[in-house]
């Protein structure tokens, strides 16, 4: 479904230039959900804006569906790709009721029956007609999400590309969120990537994981290996060890961490 | 957070309709918004009063046919009405050509309402549109738009205004013109400014990301955040137009006698200053009035719509 080959991303050049990611290559079959895992600045946010447009290619390729990406993207690519940003209480209008937010993509692409699939989209989230006029300020974070899904599922995409869809809500809603997104990707045969620093929302939601760090891949590993603890890799075990939470007696931490 | 206030739970009939937290339709969303807004407003008395002034001048230029008593025009008979001071015929004296100064101040409210207006509804949209496109765009576009904005912010208003006239000749049309030409610049700062805040936004970008156009973003989901901060401006802007216009006119290069324009009556009654202190007096009054009505209305906009404030 989606393949990214040697993806490489610069921003800046002379002595601002900045390497966000190094050559980067991974596979993802349809249906499938594939984590990007590392610690902040690693790149994998940035990976995820390359592969949708909002961040440039430098070089190396990324497939869609076998075609390659054009830049800018095409009308026919957003039908397919869609995202979630990490943020709820930014990625909504803030002057833009619910109803003004969900019938902006079906405007944008000429879409019929803008009413009947307003409402279905409110339904796939688990929200009901009641939240359709409302403005995000009389919504709660967990609700806002649901609306930001709601909006990206609403053109029926078939990859979802979700920008650590969890980390800026509580404990309790971000179960929530990662059972409904669980829940969607089942019933509509979505293909996710999911970026996180969270190695339990990856585990849970993904099969398949890349650990990156500094822009650059480090293992390609799978979430039931995540979870027996076999991690091949000298960083991937530091971050399964830091995502056990603190211990007293634990070992010091890698010096490559504090990098 | 700031949009839902404690509601009590006594509020029946059309307040809990406006304020119901589930709206049922666009407008019933839209109108509770308008009237957390109001209520927020209402509770400034100042700003309540400049509304009041601001609304009566609406009304005084609607009806002026029907209030004043005189002709703004036709004078009297100059023999014997030439000058009087205020009295119960002729409410606030007559002037040099026994024109009842009243009417003249009622009619004189139209041309400055149409002064306001005029160039509301020109500098607006430019400057809108200007510090929008180069603010969302940025590069070259945004140096090129910028830089004709300073050009046009480096002349002092009246000066330009006095050029600007000069060249196309005398008139309150071209007075308008020469106004609205040049209060643009500020405008299109201030939206600049606001559209910088929000470009690199997430609900930008997921709106770019939806495959919307340019043209789609800056008018549906930039232009709407920042024309609250624009219309605090404009209000506030209002009492320096009002002031540059009625500048013009008593300079003689704005409204042409016999319109009755305030600031061109207060240029006449200058001869008489002394003596006769309600020729030049009461259209200056007239002026102050107005100035001030905006000036309050425009300071309780700020405090609603100011984005920083409100969430």
């Amino acid at each position: 479904m989606l393949d990214i080959q040697k993806l490489q991303v610069v921003f800046g050049t002379g002595r601002l230039r900045v390497d966000a990611v190094k050559d980067v290559s991974f596979h993802v079959e349809p249906g499938e959900a594939y984590g990007l895992v590392g610690e902040s600045g690693s790149g994998k946010s940035t990976v995820l804006r390359a592969i949708c447009g909002l961040a440039p290619i430098t070089s190396g390729r990324v497939l869609v569906d076998g075609a390659e990406v054009t830049t800018p993207r095409s009308k026919a690519f957003y039908r397919t790709v869609q995202m979630v940003f990490q943020d709820p209480y930014a990625s909504l209008h803030p002057r833009h009721t619910v109803d003004r937010t969900l019938s902006e993509p079906l405007a944008i692409h000429g879409e019929k029956d803008t009413e009947t699939r307003i409402l279905q989209a409110l339904r796939e989230v688990g929200l009901g007609p009641s939240f359709r006029f409302r403005y995000p300020h009389q919504l709660s974070g967990g609700q806002r999400q649901r609306i930001a899904i709601a909006r990206a599922l609403i053109l029926r995409p078939k990859v979802l590309l979700l920008d650590e869809p969890t980390s800026a809500l509580d404990a309790s809603v971000q179960a929530e969120i990662l059972n409904l997104l669980d829940d969607l990707r089942r019933k509509m045969g979505l293909t996710y990537i999911l970026v996180s620093h969270d190695l339990a929302v990856v585990a849970h939601l993904c099969e398949r994981l890349l650990v990156m760090r500094h822009g650059e891949a480090v293992e390609e590993t799978t979430s039931a290996a995540l979870r027996s603890g076999a991690a091949s890799n000298e960083y991937t075990q530091s971050l399964i060890q830091a995502s056990q939470g603190f211990t007293r007696n634990a070992k010091p931490p890698l010096q490559s961490l504090a990098g | 957070m700031a949009g839902s206030p404690a509601l009590s739970p006594s509020s029946t009939g059309w307040r809990a309709w406006l304020l119901s937290p589930e709206p049922h339709s666009r407008w019933q969303a839209r109108l509770g918004r308008f009237y957390l807004g109001w209520r927020a407003f209402s509770r400034n008395p100042l700003a309540v009063i400049g509304l009041g002034i601001v609304l009566l001048l609406i009304l005084v230029a609607l009806f002026a046919d029907v209030i004043a008593p005189y002709s703004p025009v036709a004078g009297g008979d100059l023999r014997t009405q030439r000058l009087l001071p205020p009295s119960e015929t002729f409410w606030l004296g007559t002037d040099d050509q026994a024109r009842d100064i009243f009417s003249r101040i009622v009619y004189g409210s139209r041309i400055t309402l149409f002064v306001v207006v005029l160039v509301a509804l020109i500098a607006t949209p430019i400057g809108l549109l200007v510090g929008t496109v180069a603010g969302y765009l940025g590069g070259w576009v945004d140096t090129v738009l910028m830089r004709i904005t300073d050009i046009f912010l480096a002349f002092p208003r009246l000066v330009l205004a006095l050029a600007f006239v000069a060249a196309l000749g005398p008139g309150i049309e071209n007075a308008i013109i020469a106004i609205a030409i040049t209060s643009w610049p500020p405008y299109a700062r201030i939206a600049r400014a606001e559209t910088l805040m929000v470009r690199n936004s997430d609900f930008i970008a997921s709106v770019k990301l939806q495959g919307a156009s340019t043209p789609r973003i800056i008018l549906g989901h930039v232009v709407p955040l920042c024309v609250s901060s624009l219309i605090v401006r404009v209000t506030l802007d209002m009492a320096g137009i009002i002031l540059t216009a009625a500048g013009l006119g008593f300079l003689g290069l704005g409204a042409q006698p016999p319109m009755p324009e305030w600031g061109a009556m207060v240029a006449t009654g200058r001869n008489y200053l002394i003596d006769q202190w309600w020729v030049a007096a009461m259209p200056g009054i007239a002026i102050f009035v107005v100035s001030l009505g905006f000036n309050l209305l425009g300071d309780g906009l700020r405090d609603v719509l100011d984005p920083k404030a409100a969430k």
